[in-house]
């Protein structure tokens, strides 16, 4: 008897489960996506335009051409110049205003679609460094993936600006490849409940996108504000999904007018290398 | 016009009254209770055939009926009773305390609704909407884990609905969970589930009777839209020591019942989970270890005590204390979540004269949760609680055969802090940071008469005026048509009052002695709701009370329905349709953000709901074989500004068709036999509709909220309990149940969520979350 107890038990305790299914899906009209982050730093600066797409279908978007894109200040007007298919660049002499609220206007197909977003000043990045991660804080499934016994993470320090309504978002990655470039790998934060903190030792990397010795690994900060957070938050909610106590599926916020999906971000950013030696 | 019905109401209720004053008449009262047990028996019926009228006891056993002077056959029954029949002249007030004995013959049978044989009173009473499961029929049926659980059983009636596989939430016609009111002994459980939802807080060892009102809701009642289950725990054996208890798969329990003198009986009862105990013990079995701080348990005690102090004083004390706990210590990290209910409940009956029953009662409800979480030397600790006060008084006064009035006062001092956090720093505390407690009152009056107005025709009408008062100091956040903040004002005092009448209306017109029609008609307010958007609720929901920017939700319902019983009373069948109306109907913004918000109200929209359906249920009360056949039909929908376009849409509980096969089987003494089969439709969801691509991830787009359907819900249990032959002969019984859940292993899905493939990300697919498979187990019960 006590052996038939203990068969239920084990048997019980192991009877949930999740498995791969195939499902049809409605599909709806295709809508127009404008998503643009542009930054201070060197490097180029695009809005992409494109259509949504089925949603088991592959990711890749449908990108469109001939979009009038133009991005103002209070004082000047800068008009983005289609590079490939669906990407339009700002010019390279563009430098963004701390403070100063940006409305991005995009005509397409006779519609017009204007988002605003105020450009904030990005703390600076203290401190850079890496650790070294303890293999033993890793699940084993995790630890088979990683072929080196010495793995590390960057950290680094910084001051919240003083003042509410601050957000900001993270991210490092492989020199020289687009490894870990995701906004999975990324954090971001608001300053609700420390407002004007300084923080120490902030650590971003995760198992799956561990540096060696001899890698450099960037670092990137940036000033998003509050209402950006809030719109990486709604897609976080959207697709970390899977717990019985999420809340309804709702599509995720956008700061364009007139139909579009995407959102527009405009903000100071910051970033450092650092080589593990 | 209001005016003039009062008038004719009062007018016409002390004609009634006067016109019995011009016989002699007399009261015969007293209590019914079992005979082995001294445990009241509720709805027992007092019948007299001499002059075809009859009574029923109320929920403390007492009955009252009054007789033109005379000699009568009386006759007390009770399912599963033996009748008793007493002879006596009435030429004064006589109280007249009655035992009855189980009837050998009907041991071990499921008894579905207390009636006897030749009992109709699911013809011939006014009530309807009302279902009623015994503990007996409760313990016969397959259960998940073989833990008993009397939601589970509910979930199996007509118009309840599962919140989810294995969940013991439940809706009721369409209502949302907090919409139903769930009292043990009078007292409110805010959260009647343990281990996350998958067990219900109620031991069914402490356990005596419980009632789900759905529609038809009495107008002593009130506070919640959509249903109330009144459950009772057990006073206690007078008679002598006696108890029960199982070992089951994840839990124990005990129950231990004795007399106190010859005048009160107490009963204590308790339970605790093993799971952590478990799963220490598969950890060693898979060579890793686990620390002993580790936990994950559940416990719970119910306790209560009566005592006679003479004739017509009686007082009762009774509690529950239940308390969830999950704990984790490692090197650098540390967390413990507790989350758990206390209620303790003290009554006073109280007998003015043969005719009028009275019952103080003052009650105390507590729900919190603690969430505490330690990396390094950090520490973050998250506490939330809702306390209530409560003071109620009820009389029910026993005019005479054809009028039974209840009326009385009812308030409620509902207190709400929905949340403190604390940081500390090396044991240093840093920050606290506190949502303010929310103060509200609130109050009721109510007065109802049950009416016989011929043989055909009875009544049942009442009034409840409900009022709430939100109390100072507070300080409220004014929203603009954005929902944005416009400004804040701070009150002290009373500074916000809602008052409304809730009418309450039942009647029935027999068609002949197996069939009659009934219709219904009740309003019900909502003070106090729950912040709660998830497919399932969590212990960390909170609720909030109307304010003023937060009207009460009210819902109207009319019902109608045809009842017939069929082979003496053995079998009845029944059909109701309903529609119910919501006003002031809550939801919640897209992703709103409901935990640790001081401006909850900004992330709320209120709108419409309306929801109506059909209810089939053909059930077998006797015999060897007995169980129901349920079937439900509804459609429940929302329409909310600024959600899903302002459009209808389905609530997320809308499920059109839901199917019930109950049945249990006396194969003899010693076996027998219960299974249950479970068809639904899907939950209504939403998927998405299209997608884009923002930093490598695949934002979803959706369309219409819940348009889409998960895949139809089927399930099949069964159970099988065995008795040892020496129960026959000795005190001390005990049986062994096994019980298969899901026993063609159907994977139900509780969910299907999108993911990328993470080697992948360009290609997104669909996930099923089952929660269980193929569950066997196995209890061992003893009785003694």
């Amino acid at each position: 008897m006590k052996k038939l107890i203990f068969i239920a038990m084990i048997f019980s305790l192991s009877s949930c489960f999740m498995d791969r299914i195939e499902i049809d899906l409605n599909e709806e009209n295709e809508k127009v996506v404008i998503t643009a982050w542009i930054t201070d730093l060197d490097e180029p600066q695009f809005v992409t335009v494109g259509k949504t797409v089925n949603y088991l279908g592959p990711i890749s978007q449908e990108f469109v051409s001939d979009a009038i894109v133009i991005l103002s200040n209070s004082t000047n007007e800068f008009i983005l110049e289609e590079g490939t298919q669906g990407k339009y660049f700002l010019p390279h002499d563009w430098t963004g205003i701390y403070g100063e609220t940006y409305t991005l206007k995009v005509e397409f197909e006779n519609t017009t679609y204007t988002a605003s977003h105020t450009m904030r000043s990005c703390p600076e990045l203290l401190n850079v460094d890496y650790v070294e991660y303890d293999l033993d804080d890793f699940s084993d499934e995790d630890v088979n993936i990683i072929d080196s016994f010495h793995v590390y993470g960057t950290t680094f320090d910084f001051q919240e600006t003083p003042g509410e309504g601050d957000a900001y978002y993270a991210i490092d990655f492989l020199k020289g490849t687009m490894q870990g470039d995701s906004m999975r790998n990324g954090g971001f934060a608001n300053d609700d409940f420390v407002d004007g903190e300084y923080f120490e030792g902030i650590e971003l990397s995760e198992v799956n996108r561990f540096y060696a010795i001899g890698d450099t690994a960037v670092l990137e900060f940036y000033s998003i504000g509050e209402e950006s957070a809030n719109f990486l938050m709604d897609i976080e909610s959207e697709i970390f999904r899977g717990s019985p106590f999420d809340p309804p599926p709702a599509n995720v916020r956008t700061n364009f007018t007139g139909g579009a999906v995407g959102y527009f971000i405009i903000s100071g950013a910051q970033s450092q290398e650092i080589i593990i030696k | 016009m209001k005016r003039y019905l009062l008038i004719i109401f009062l007018f016409y209720i002390s004609s009634n009254y006067l016109q019995g004053q011009n016989e002699e008449k007399y009261t015969l009262n007293g209590q019914i209770a079992d005979a082995k047990s001294g445990e009241d028996l509720i709805s027992a019926t007092i019948y007299v055939p001499k002059l075809n009228i009859g009574a029923t006891t109320n929920v403390y056993g007492f009955y009252s009926l009054t007789l033109p002077k005379g000699s009568y056959e009386v006759i007390y029954s009770y399912v599963g009773f033996e009748n008793q029949v007493i002879t006596l002249g009435l030429a004064s007030d006589v109280t007249k305390d009655i035992e009855l004995s189980e009837s050998g013959s009907l041991m071990g049978e499921v008894v579905i609704s207390a009636e006897k044989e030749d009992e109709d009173q699911n013809v011939s009473s006014t009530e309807m909407s009302v279902e009623e499961v015994s503990i007996e029929t409760v313990k016969k049926l397959p259960a998940l884990f073989g833990e008993i659980d009397i939601i589970k059983v509910i979930q199996l009636l007509p118009g309840v609905k599962s919140v989810g596989e294995g969940s013991s939430g439940f809706y009721v016609r369409g209502g949302n969970v907090d919409q139903n009111l769930v009292l043990l002994d009078e007292a409110p459980i805010y959260n009647a589930s343990h281990v996350l939802g998958f067990f219900s807080a109620f031991n069914p060892d402490a356990i005596k009777d419980m009632k789900l009102y759905k529609g038809a809701i009495p107008s002593h009642f009130g506070g919640r839209l959509s249903s109330v289950l009144d459950i009772r725990m057990k006073e206690g054996n007078s008679k002598k020591f006696a108890g029960s208890g199982g070992i089951g798969t994840l839990m124990s329990r005990l129950a231990l019942e004795a007399p106190i003198g010859d005048s009160g009986s107490f009963m204590l009862a308790g339970r605790r989970s093993y799971i952590d105990l478990v799963s220490k013990a598969v950890q060693k079995l898979r060579g890793k270890g686990s620390d002993d701080n580790d936990a994950f348990y559940f416990y719970d005690l119910n306790a209560k005590a009566n005592y006679r102090l003479n004739s017509n004083n009686r007082i009762f004390a009774s509690g529950y204390f239940g308390r969830d706990v999950l704990a984790f210590n490692g090197e650098d990290q540390s967390f413990r979540v507790e989350w758990g209910n206390s209620t303790g409940t003290l009554r006073w009956n109280h007998l003015f004269s043969p005719k009028l029953f009275s019952n103080l009662t003052y009650y105390y409800s507590n729900y919190n949760y603690l969430l505490d979480f330690e990396e390094d030397f950090a520490r973050f600790k998250w506490t939330s609680r809702l306390k209530e006060h409560s003071l109620k008084f009820d009389l029910g006064a026993y005019l005479n055969p054809n009028n039974t009035i209840r009326f009385g006062l009812h308030t409620i001092q509902h207190n709400i802090a929905p949340g403190n956090i604390k940081t500390f720093e090396e044991e240093v505390e840093k920050q606290n940071f506190d949502i303010q407690e929310n103060k509200s009152y609130e109050s009721a009056a109510y007065i109802n008469n049950e009416q016989v107005i011929s043989d055909k025709l009875k009544i049942d009408y009442g009034l409840r005026l409900s009022m709430l008062n939100n109390v100072g100091p507070q300080k409220v956040y004014n929203l603009d048509e954005n929902y944005e903040i416009k400004d804040t004002t701070n009150y002290t005092g009373v500074y916000n009052t809602y008052w409304n009448l809730e009418p309450r209306l039942g009647l029935r017109y027999a068609l002949n002695e197996s069939s009659s029609i009934k219709a219904s008609y009740n309003r019900t307010a909502q003070y106090i709701q729950l912040a709660s958007n998830g497919n399932s609720a969590t212990p960390f929901d909170i609720w909030f009370s109307s304010s003023k920017q937060v009207k009460p939700q009210l819902a109207d319902q009319v019902a109608f329905g045809y009842f017939k019983n069929l082979r003496n009373n053995t079998i009845e069948f029944s059909m109701e349709v309903y529609y119910k109306n919501f006003k002031n109907s809550i939801d919640f913004k897209d992703h709103a953000q409901l935990l640790l918000n001081e401006n909850l109200e900004a992330e709320l929209r209120i709108g419409e709901a309306r929801a109506y359906g059909l209810e089939l249920m053909l059930k077998k009360n006797q015999g060897k074989f007995s169980g129901w056949i349920s079937y439900t039909l509804s459609k429940v929908q929302k329409k909310i500004p600024s959600i899903n376009n302002g459009d209808w849409y389905n609530a997320k509980y809308d499920k059109p068709h839901d199917l019930s096969i109950v049945g249990a089987y006396e194969l003899n003494k010693r076996i027998s036999l219960g299974s249950s089969f479970i068809y639904s439709t899907g939950n209504a969801v939403t998927f998405p509709t299209g997608k884009y691509d923002f930093l490598g991830v695949a934002v979803p787009i959706y369309s219409e909220r819940n348009a889409a359907r998960l895949p139809d819900f089927h399930r099949l249990d069964f159970s099988i309990t065995y008795r040892s032959k020496k129960n026959e002969t000795r005190r001390f019984k005990s049986e062994w149940v096994l019980s298969v859940y899901n026993v063609y292993n159907r994977r139900n899905a509780f969910s299907i969520d999108f993911k990328q493939e993470e080697a992948n990300p360009n290609i997104t697919y669909a996930e099923r979350t089952s929660v269980f498979a193929i569950v066997p187990s196995l209890t061992y019960n003893v009785k003694f």
